[in-house]
């Protein structure tokens, strides 16, 4: 028990679960409509796109990378997809391509990023430019709508499977599939070791070159599936859709308590994280919340709850 | 009496998680006096200095400074109340010039707040000489040679109005000539009035050093006494009780099999020249030299870190190419880093992640999912081994002290099971037992089967634990000795050859 109690006090989440569970009793009494089956269904649905993203924004900023691309891998890929097959291609080849695109992607991210010794920020600023373009040039600047096949709308973007909306166990799933990988492999381990130190990794025989290189493939996938399922939802995709995600993604991640110097952050932190960025927007709207006022709001609590979970388990010297 | 205390330190104490790294220790230091403060790894030398220097927060107990009691909270208050400290891991910013590191935190400024850039680099070359040293103040300090960097923190304290200077390990990485220049600074510190807190292993320095020394051992205090009435052996045994003090090691002439051979090896950028020699199974080869002699850059080239721009490695009779440093480990080659703060050491990882950093990919079964029970196995053993002070395998490794995350880092190669295990500097900043501890271990590999090449700036341990001795200097290796035939004139006529 007190093993646990000091492992509680030590682990950075833990302060960022008190303030979620802080903020979620609020909106619970000031609203009558938030702590209600449908609305949390809702919430899930809503961060379940971007929550995609954040489980290996989470992994890459944790190996001292970043990907600022996500939101143009999100369009291009979306596109596509829509594009392939508005041509007449089969939605489950149409949606592999994808993948394998998103795939492509982070690659080109990642050889440019660790095999030209560039720093990641520039190089996904640039891509995400670059990817953005491609989805504007293909799509010809409109948007494209689709209708797909039942069998595939029922297992991507679904309103309700067993009265849950398919996008949000795609969330769930995906998120234990990404807890596991960090926190179970010997991947994962090699991901904080590169993090943690590089040069100590490599002359441990790590192939930290890889293991970054993989992070941006993987963020990469990540984006694509997150996109294919929500041209399923909204049954159509528009080239500039994604705008902004990588913000939303790289907040969630930094509210879950990882941090920004590399070496240190989890899963379970992240899906914290990505709950409470939905909590926080959701409980506003219920509350009637001017949208005007709404990223103002949110942009304070971001920088208050980092702040109150590192105060709260700052180490004491 | 109590006027010509400086600090006194009464009844402190402090806890880390498990450990007591502080238990009740009390003692004081003497205006103007050359103070020793010596024990093993994990004593508490270092949670003294942190706490003194405003570092870390004592749980109990009182700190007087000329009799009053003080709190400094901040390595700023600590400053301000005119204590100095001279880290043990130098903590400078590498980017800068030596000038910059110099005057870092009290920069001479003109009336609009400008620096005066000029003066404060002909202040650095002044200081630099006081020391006998010539700078270039406008080096970048991250491209200055290691012996360089320790001076500069130490120039960075000598620049205050301190009156009180502690410095942790100051030799550790200097030359002998290095080393009397600095005891000649500190001697002409302590004339102006300064009083000095020195930590070092090295006893006989302290012997010749300081006018009082204090032990500690397991976070307690144990004796506080003039050094003039010390012994070494007297010390010693107050660190650890029974250590035999090394002997020379008696070696006969080696006959095993050679385990790797290196032919004409040269790697322009390191300036190694034309590196021939073969390591013996279970032998011992040490590497003597001076700073900047390219040991280092000797070991990390074999171990892939650099490739050789020409040259030949064989490996037990077959001729090899290690391109990094995995396929070194895949050949069986260990490599201990000299750096282990900055090389070494997994800084937000626990006790078993960093000693099975190495052979993660087989702790694990069903692919990659890693196996708990492995782990424990791996983690159980290398503590045990290497007696590691530690409340667990889950402790993170900041908690334990510098002797201890060493023997994590040694673990960490050990767990390799390697042919051939380099050791570069394998017992810096450890004191007395551990040393001991560490040499046995390495001894037991030998008898293993296992071959060791040593990189140590201390010549006396270099001897005790080799049975062979390469000299290095300028890139190239300048001569060979059974360990029982040389002697440290023999060894430093070569090593300071150009």
């Amino acid at each position: 028990m007190k093993q646990l109690l000091r492992t509680l006090k030590t682990r950075r989440e833990i302060g960022v679960l008190a303030v979620f569970v802080l903020l979620c009793l609020f909106f619970t009494v000031v609203t009558n409509t938030f702590l209600t089956v449908p609305n949390i269904l809702n919430i899930l649905r809503q961060v379940s796109i971007s929550g995609l993203i954040v489980m290996f924004m989470t992994m890459i900023i944790i190996s001292t990378d970043i990907d600022l691309s996500v939101g143009s891998i999100f369009a291009a890929v979306g596109m596509i997809v829509a594009i392939l097959f508005q041509n007449g291609m089969n939605i489950w080849l149409a949606s592999l391509v994808g993948l394998l695109a998103g795939a492509g992607f982070g690659l080109i991210n990642g050889l440019v990023t660790v095999k030209g010794g560039l720093p990641p920020f520039i190089v996904t600023l640039g891509a995400q430019m670059v990817y953005r373009g491609f989805a504007l040039v293909i799509s010809g600047g409109a948007p494209a709508s689709v209708r797909l096949p039942e069998s595939f709308y029922n297992v991507t973007g679904a309103r309700t499977f067993l009265n849950l909306p398919v996008p949000a166990l795609w969330f769930l799933a995906v998120t234990a599939i990404a807890g596991f990988i960090l926190h179970k492999t010997s991947y994962g381990f090699k991901v904080y070791a590169t993090g943690g130190n590089e040069e100590a990794a490599r002359l441990s025989g790590i192939n930290t070159d890889r293991i970054r290189i993989t992070n941006f493939v993987l963020i990469g996938v990540a984006s694509a599936l997150a996109s294919i399922i929500q041209m399923a939802y909204l049954r159509g995709v528009t080239p500039t859709a994604g705008q902004g995600m990588e913000l939303t993604a790289i907040a969630s991640t930094v509210i879950g308590g990882t941090s920004m110097f590399g070496g240190v952050g989890t899963i379970g932190g992240a899906f914290i994280g990505t709950l409470f960025m939905g909590v926080v927007r959701n409980g506003l709207v219920l509350m009637g919340t001017s949208a005007y006022l709404i990223d103002l709001i949110i942009g304070i609590v971001l920088v208050g709850a980092v702040f109150l979970s590192t105060v709260s388990t700052r180490e004491k010297r | 009496m109590a006027d010509n205390i400086l600090i006194s330190y009464q009844s402190i104490s402090k806890r880390f998680g498990g450990v007591q790294a502080l238990d009740d220790v009390s003692f004081s230091i003497r205006k103007g006096d050359i103070h020793g403060l010596i024990g093993e790894n994990g004593a508490g030398k270092s949670t003294l200095i942190k706490i003194t220097g405003g570092i870390y927060r004592k749980d109990q107990g009182q700190v007087l400074w000329e009799g009053r009691p003080i709190e400094v909270n901040s390595p700023v208050e600590a400053e301000r109340q005119g204590i100095s400290i001279v880290h043990q891991e130098i903590p400078l910013c590498g980017n800068l010039t030596v000038a910059q590191n110099v005057f870092l935190g009290r920069l001479i400024t003109n009336r609009l707040g400008q620096p005066k850039w000029d003066e404060m680099e002909e202040r650095t070359v002044e200081l630099f000489r006081q020391i006998g040293q010539d700078i270039d103040p406008r080096a970048r300090v991250g491209e200055l040679s290691v012996a360089l960097k320790q001076l500069t923190t130490i120039v960075h304290a000598l620049n205050s109005t301190s009156k009180f200077i502690i410095m942790d390990e100051p030799t550790s990485a200097l030359t002998p000539g290095e080393v009397e220049t600095l005891f000649e600074v500190l001697r002409r510190l302590k004339s102006e009035g300064t009083t000095i807190m020195i930590v070092s292993h090295i006893l006989s320095e302290m012997m010749e050093i300081t006018d009082r020394v204090t032990v500690l051992r397991n976070g307690r205090h144990v004796e506080t006494m003039d050094t003039k009435d010390a012994t070494i052996e007297g010390l010693v045994h107050m660190m650890v009780g029974d250590v035999p003090l090394p002997t020379p090691k008696e070696s006969d002439a080696i006959t095993g099999d050679v385990v790797l051979r290196v032919r004409g090896l040269n790697q322009l950028r390191l300036r190694l020249k034309d590196i021939n020699f073969q390591l013996y199974k279970r032998e011992i080869l040490g590497l003597a030299g001076i700073q900047g002699a390219g040991r280092t850059e000797l070991a990390t080239t074999l171990f892939g870190v650099h490739q050789p721009d020409s040259g030949t490695i064989e490996l037990e009779g077959r001729e090899i190419t290690i391109k990094n440093p995995r396929q070194a480990i895949e050949h069986g080659i260990g490599y201990l880093t000299e750096d282990r703060r900055n090389l070494g050491v997994f800084w937000d990882m626990s006790v078993w992640q960093n000693a099975g950093a190495a052979i993660i990919d087989d702790l694990t079964s069903y692919g990659n999912v890693l196996d708990n029970k492995r782990i424990e196995e791996m983690a159980s053993k290398s503590i045990q081994d290497l007696q590691i002070k530690t409340s667990g395998m889950q402790q993170p490794i900041r908690y334990l002290s510098g002797g201890n995350q060493q023997k994590v880092l040694l673990a960490r190669w050990l767990n390799v099971k390697p042919k051939i295990l380099i050791l570069d500097e394998p017992t810096r900043g450890v004191d007395v037992g551990a040393k001991a501890e560490i040499r046995k271990v390495i001894q037991e590999l030998v008898d293993q089967g296992i071959s060791v090449i040593v990189i140590s700036s201390d010549l006396e341990e270099l001897l005790a634990m080799s049975d062979r001795v390469l000299v290095m200097s300028n890139g190239a290796i300048r001569g060979e000795f059974l360990a029982k035939d040389a002697t440290f004139d023999k060894i430093m006529a070569l090593a300071v050859q150009k």
